[in-house]
């Protein structure tokens, strides 16, 4: 039984650097992290986002005694279970989650042996007994995240700080503390189809940076209502996390990767089918997520065992978090039915045939497409959720096609193109070392592919969160993504459904035979945090 | 009254070793008591020289092993299969070196795992390999992983982790799953047993008893590409 780690949030930090494998790529990512520049980190799911916030942290972490840069982690990843009838809401609830993490981590790190007074402002009182227990501020946090419950009930936000007494506090935070600068690194900062708290997001970002904080966030490549005030490129470093699945290292890199977590008998099948392996490296994408659950389902690594895990993980499964979003988000249905049909009945067939052609000709090979730039604009909305799940990724913007014509180049993912092959364990290889950035197919600006989109003309109406998050609670686990052996446990501790998850206590894991402290905490986090990824999406 | 007590027991024992090579598991039996009789082999290539009695202690702690796990002594079986990797690393360990070997005859050095699996000088490492058979050091990384895992893997055995309570019963009676997990360790455990001896006997050893020991090589590392030219250029020799 291997029970990887899908999700950074599992791992300890103090551990997170054992499971590190640094490419160039993310030196770079991770060193830009630690400046004094924010960052806005966009990836698409599982690509690695919350890992190299961690490492980030973990470095700075250690070398705080000298440095004097205090790094504070801090995820939004409970953005959906807000819900009250504040129209600041979310800006209200991230300052109260940004103060109660600030006041955690200084507790935590030993400096609060004299407390400074402007930390009163971030907790909301002056008392200093406050700060032994729980401080008003993160009593506030906290009510917000149970407010899903009784979205009626109104909350006394009157602790709550100012942004600029806020940015007055944390600079004489870091005076009296001898802190030179706080770097946050927020997670799942903005949710993927609210809007409202992207925009409050943005704009609380762009407001928080001073000389002694700097803001850094990982965002899904689809976020983009930035708010009035934010703008990108300007107001902080848009990085993209794209790694190089043709760079002469990518398979020995994410062999490593899943080296670090696998048990003896999967390091010995990838040591035993190498192609086989840098088949599922390929397919993956560059997702280290995908593929350490594409390993996890074809532990055997044999031809059969990958041939049966391409067709069905990425034929099928790796649509179902897309298709979930339509559920999930009934005003978007339309526009992410049409993406599948688009990508599964259009692009990937034709790039297909042409591949089968290309191949037999012993010529280059192609898993690009080309979009026109005047395209409509549910179109590329339809392509910006399929680049959230990973299923489409924008290559390159700016780039002509025929004709001259400006357009974007997108990449399918290759488990979904492999997917299309009779046994990809023989072809898939073939057609991956083979690729040219060169060969795309094009879509114009008009191109009547569109139409059965463009006609619907789809009602974006902003959901209803309560509606949509009960109708979450009662679904069973078995939506979560999570291992199988994982699931298990849930079910025989009678947790069937996410809302038993999302209520559940670690002392209700423990009561699993053998199931120590430790374990039932990982084994909690695993569930709340597919939990939070689920509903974030 | 005590021996009626172990009889009992000795005779549950007999009921486990029975099932054991009933028709499920009787290819897998074989599979794992071909392996004693393929170190065996290596037992005679290496005939004559000093480590050679650590190799024997190994392949003994192997047969030990092998009964624990037919009788139902699951724990003690993974103690054993641990015990088979470590001396049999020292072996090739103490083979590059006759001053520690001697001491620890004299009960002077204990046999450290951690030396045994250290990344710059065990017999994993690629320093060490490149000496013996520099063509296949590149590949050593890989296996000084599966070695690390299996280890740690048949110590949650040896240690009582609480994940193992799971799986093995307070009551001596026969487990399909541990069964079938003590095989998968053992299969790891032979893989990164038979390339380390690879790597430091195979570029020594003569030509007699290299084909003895071909077959039992092709078997599980022809995908190493050192191991196919290995064998194609001595089979170009012979054609010579």
């Amino acid at each position: 039984m291997n029970d990887f780690f899908y999700r950074t949030e599992v791992i300890r930090t103090d551990e997170i650097l054992n499971y590190f494998v640094e490419t160039k790529e993310d030196r770079v990512i991770i060193d830009t992290l630690k400046s004094h520049n924010p960052v806005i980190l966009i990836g698409s799911r599982g690509i690695g986002k919350s890992f190299l916030l961690r490492v980030a942290q973990r470095e700075l972490e250690l070398k705080f005694d000298e440095s004097r840069i205090l790094p504070i982690y801090i995820t939004f990843h409970k953005s959906s279970l807000i819900h009250t009838n504040d129209p600041l809401q979310f800006q209200h609830w991230m300052l109260s989650r940004i103060c109660s993490f600030i006041i955690r981590t200084l507790r935590k790190s030993g400096l609060l042996s004299i407390i400074p007074f402007s930390l009163s402002i971030l907790a909301g009182s002056s008392d200093s007994k406050d700060y032994i227990k729980e401080t008003p501020i993160e009593k506030i946090s906290k009510e917000f995240e149970n407010s899903w419950q009784a979205p009626d009930n109104q909350i006394d936000i009157s602790s709550i700080p100012t942004i600029d007494k806020f940015k007055e506090a944390i600079e004489d935070l870091c005076q009296e503390l001898n802190i030179k600068r706080i770097i946050l690194f927020i997670d799942e900062a903005a949710h993927i189809l609210i809007p409202e708290q992207q925009r409050q997001f943005f704009t609380l970002f762009r407001d928080l940076h001073n000389p002694f904080l700097t803001c850094n966030a990982a965002v899904y490549p689809g976020v983009t209502s930035y708010g009035e005030t934010f703008q990108p490129i300007h107001d902080a470093s848009m990085l993209t996390i794209n790694r190089d699945i043709w760079a002469e290292d990518y398979i020995s890199n994410m062999r490593e990767i899943v080296e670090k977590q696998a048990e003896s008998s999967i390091i010995k099948n990838i040591q035993q089918y190498g192609q086989n392996f840098a088949t599922l490296a390929y397919a993956a994408s560059g997702n280290p997520r995908l593929l350490l659950k594409t390993i996890d389902r074809a532990p055997k690594i044999n031809s059969s065992q990958v041939n049966q895990v391409i067709r069905e993980y990425y034929r099928e499964d790796i649509w179902s978090e897309h298709s979930n979003l339509s559920d999930k988000y009934y005003g978007h249905k339309e526009i992410i039915d049409w993406g599948r049909r688009f990508i599964e009945e259009d692009i990937l067939p034709t790039i297909k045939t042409k591949n089968d052609e290309y191949l037999q000709l012993d010529k280059k090979t192609s898993c690009f497409f080309w979009v026109h730039r005047d395209a409509p604009q549910a179109v590329v909305e339809a392509l910006r959720l399929l680049s959230y799940t990973g299923i489409v990724n924008q290559h390159s913007s700016g780039i002509k096609g025929t004709r001259s014509e400006i357009g974007t180049r997108y990449m399918v993912n290759l488990g979904s193109l492999f997917s299309f092959e009779k046994t990809p364990a023989v072809s898939a290889f073939e057609i991956a070392k083979n690729i040219s950035i060169k060969r795309m197919t094009e879509f114009g600006a008009q191109h009547p592919k569109y139409d059965s989109l463009t006609k619907i003309v789809p009602k974006l109406v902003e959901a209803n969160v309560t509606d949509i998050l009960n109708a979450q609670l009662v679904k069973p686990v078995a939506v979560l993504d999570i291992t199988e052996w994982q699931k298990n446990k849930l079910i025989k501790l009678g947790l069937n459904t996410i809302g038993d998850v999302l209520r559940s206590t670690e002392t209700t894991l423990r009561k699993a035979y053998y199931v120590g402290e430790k374990r039932a905490r990982r084994m909690r986090n695993a569930a709340i945090a597919a939990v939070y990824e689920y509903l974030s999406g | 009254m005590e021996k009626e007590y172990y009889q009992e027991l000795y005779s549950k024992c007999g009921d486990i070793l029975s099932e054991c090579f009933e028709e499920e598991y009787v290819s897998i039996m074989r599979k794992n008591h071909h392996y004693l009789l393929d170190i065996n082999k290596w037992l005679e290539a290496i005939d004559g020289r000093y480590e050679k009695i650590l190799l024997e202690s190994a392949c003994q702690e192997y047969q030990y092993s092998l009964l624990s796990l037919l009788q139902g002594q699951y724990r003690h079986s993974f103690m054993s299969l641990r015990l088979f990797f470590e001396l049999t690393l020292s072996s090739i360990y103490f083979s590059s070196n006759e001053y520690e070997f001697r001491l620890w005859t004299r009960n002077e050095k204990d046999i450290n795992w951690k030396q045994l699996v250290d990344k710059q000088k065990g017999v994993l490492s690629k320093s060490f390999i490149r000496v013996f058979f520099e063509d296949i050091a590149d590949e050593s990384v890989h296996f000084q992983t599966i070695a690390e895992k299996v280890y740690r893997e048949c110590s949650e055995y040896v240690h009582g982790n609480a994940k193992t309570y799971e799986l093995i019963s307070n009551e001596l009676k026969f487990s399909d799953e541990i069964f079938r997990v003590w095989h998968e360790k053992s299969t790891n455990i032979y893989f990164v047993v038979l390339f380390a001896l690879c790597s430091r006997y195979l570029g020594v050893l003569d030509k007699v008893h290299v084909d003895k020991l071909e077959s039992m090589i092709t078997d599980e590392l022809s995908h190493l590409s050192a191991i196919q030219a290995f064998f194609s250029s001595d089979l170009a020799s012979e054609t010579e």
